[in-house]
């Protein structure tokens, strides 16, 4: 146990250093994920065929095996952080992309068709009907994607993109598990963070007519 | 958009229906060639059996749905040439299935149409505690409330609320009191009477309920597979129905009872009263053997004095039960007579839990109660009389 302390004080610069790294590669991958798949999402609802080879898509992009996936990137984009973040973001894709379709679509078409009897026009029933209703569905999708990301970014180190997972596997090639866990630890610990966070932000953010019960049918 | 002006020089009808034909695709047309007249300033109900196209007469003048052809002309310009967003937004629109938003509360949903518009929220307090009022729910009470935390006969008063927001000149209603209990579907109707004798409001109104159609419409149109089997006044109807599917919808039995005007007498219980003279611990006495909440205070000669009942004892002293009289009587309570018409009566009802019905020299001869009134309309509903 002792040991562990020493590890932590005499690594203690190079802790922070890689739990910025890996924040920073999990916070714009999860950022560039979902500036691609909630408009997708959104514009999926009224493009029901498109849809499905969509989610198709992405779905086979999910079966991949993430250090696959992450060797896969070395022809294309070489190494390094770009496609590091590319791999995370493709990752993220899914959960937030189905959450935001399923959501969506989740509203009541009596709610619908009460807004435009009412005179909204598309926009307006998006913005003020459709996606308060589905905020907390698709916010459940990003908070997945997060605890995704998080530990997955761990791999990146595989192609020289930094991170904690740096530590990680210097401590497995050294045989040192003091070493893995400081760099194992701080994953957690940001994983438990970004959890409760997000957490608190959907709870923020969920208008208080729905929270009590799921009533999307008015 | 609907100005009178232009409106003069068409017609005095606000909305018509010139050959429209409107099928969803697959077997058949729901209307086929379908003409209607709404005159402007009326309430013209839509009544007929359950998929007879009601709602679909509804949509097709907000252009939720568009007919394959046939022109629909509101105040003369056919509704085709507008913009569907501003044609809804001066169209007041209840849906059959309420449809309030969930995330809104009261208050945000009832504004809506006005924001949309373009005012601002802070301008539309008033007109929201207004229109609150109207439906009959307390706006300090509701307005901060969600849908959810209301029940459905609120919600749909709320529904109601809404579509008026933006003061539009003609209001679409699809089955707008269906969950209402017979009191407050009594003031609504009211209100609705009022708002288009006052406001001048063209009201086209779906309902499955002929009483409500025979007592609220200047015109009823009756439907059958999206044709218009008879289209009368209410009067017209009942005396000359075109053939026996119309006899059948209106009830066999209405036609004997027509001329009923149904009264205080119709809906009378015996009074259960107590002298001006009794102690606390005779009135508790009477209430409980009774299983009673008011009781009638009378004079010697039998006139009514006020009421008592458990409200007004709530504030007694207990230990001085048996020596003290009561002092705590509501006197300023209204009687009515044998002869009063029910609607007069369901008005005090609304205000008060109880009153003496009274003969011509103010002697007590019976009370009416909200139970009762509405057990016995109940029962006379069944029976197929005209109730109001
Ligand atoms: N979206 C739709 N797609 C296909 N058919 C429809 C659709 N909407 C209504 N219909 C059909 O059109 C007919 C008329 O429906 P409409 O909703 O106008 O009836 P309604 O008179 O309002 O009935 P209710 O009293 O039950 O509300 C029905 O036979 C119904 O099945
Ligand atoms: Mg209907």
């Amino acid at each position: 146990m002792s040991l562990f302390w020493e590890t932590i004080q005499s690594d203690w610069p190079k802790i922070v250093q890689k739990t910025l790294e890996h924040v920073e590669l999990s916070f714009i991958s999860i950022i560039l994920a979902c500036l691609i798949a909630i408009p997708t999402g959104i514009y999926m609802t009224t493009h029901k065929r498109l849809a499905n080879s969509v989610i198709t898509v992405v779905s086979v992009i999910q079966t991949i095996p993430s250090l696959a996936l992450f060797g896969f990137m070395i022809p294309l984009l070489g190494i390094g952080k770009t496609p590091a973040i590319v791999a995370l973001t493709l990752y993220a894709l899914l959960p937030i992309l189905q959450n935001t379709y399923s959501g969506i679509l989740s509203v009541s078409p009596n709610l619908i068709e009460a807004g435009t009897g009412m005179g909204m026009t598309r926009r307006q029933i998006l913005w003020m009907v459709q996606l308060p209703i589905a905020r907390s569905f698709i916010l459940a999708g990003i908070r997945l994607v997060t605890v995704q990301t998080i530990s997955l970014a761990t791999i990146a180190t595989y192609i020289a993109a930094g991170g904690l997972g740096d530590i990680i596997t210097r401590g497995m090639s050294a045989l040192n598990t003091n070493m893995i866990l400081t760099g194992a630890i701080p994953v957690s610990l940001l994983v438990i963070a970004a959890n409760i966070l997000l957490y608190g932000l959907n709870r923020l953010l969920t208008p208080k007519g729905l929270r009590q019960q799921k009533n999307t049918t008015g | 958009m609907f100005q009178r002006k232009d409106a003069k020089t068409m017609s005095d009808a606000a909305l018509e229906f010139k050959q429209v034909s409107k099928s969803y695709g697959g077997g058949g047309f729901v209307l086929n060639q379908f003409d209607l007249t709404v005159p402007k300033g009326r309430i013209v109900t839509l009544i007929g059996p359950s998929g007879c196209g009601k709602t679909t007469i509804l949509k097709l003048i907000n252009r939720l749905i568009e007919p394959e052809s046939g022109s629909i002309l509101l105040e003369g310009t056919d509704i085709g040439s507008l913009d569907p967003v501003e044609l809804r937004r001066n169209i007041g629109y209840v849906i059959q299935q309420i449809g309030l938003f969930p995330h809104m509360t009261i208050e945000d949903n009832i504004s809506l149409v006005p924001r949309l518009k373009g005012e601002s929220k802070k301008a539309l307090v008033g007109k929201v505690e207004e229109l609150l009022r109207l439906i009959g729910l307390e706006p300090e009470q509701y307005r901060k409330r969600y849908p959810h935390e209301l029940s459905g006969g609120q919600q749909q008063r709320i529904g109601v609320a809404r579509a008026l927001a933006a003061n539009p000149s003609i209001i679409l209603m699809d089955e707008p009191f269906s969950a209402l209990d017979p009191i407050s579907r009594i003031q609504l109707q009211k209100e609705l009477i009022y708002l288009n004798k006052q406001v001048k409001k063209t009201i086209v109104f779906v309902t499955h309920d002929i009483d409500e159609a025979l007592k609220i419409a200047d015109h009823i149109i009756l439907l059958k597979d999206g044709a218009i089997v008879q289209a009368a006044s209410p009067e017209q109807l009942l005396q000359s129905p075109a053939n026996d599917f119309v006899r059948e919808f209106i009830g066999a039995d209405r036609f004997r009872a027509e001329e009923v005007q149904r009264t205080a007498h119709d809906v009378m219980e015996d009074a259960v009263s107590i002298g001006q003279q009794a102690s606390i611990a005779d009135v508790l006495e009477q209430l409980g053997r009774n299983q009673i909440s008011n009781l009638v205070v009378t004079s010697q000669e039998n006139s009514v004095v006020g009421i008592i009942g458990f409200e007004q004892l709530r504030y007694s002293n207990e230990s001085a039960a048996h020596s003290t009289r009561v002092k705590q009587i509501t006197k300023d309570v209204p009687t009515v007579q044998k002869h009063t018409p029910l609607d007069k009566l369901s008005g005090l009802l609304a205000e008060h839990p109880i009153i003496p019905v009274v003969d011509e020299s103010h002697k007590l001869c019976g009370i009416v109660t909200q139970a009762g009134f509405i057990k016995k309309i109940g029962l006379s509903r069944e029976r197929g009389e005209v109730v109001l």
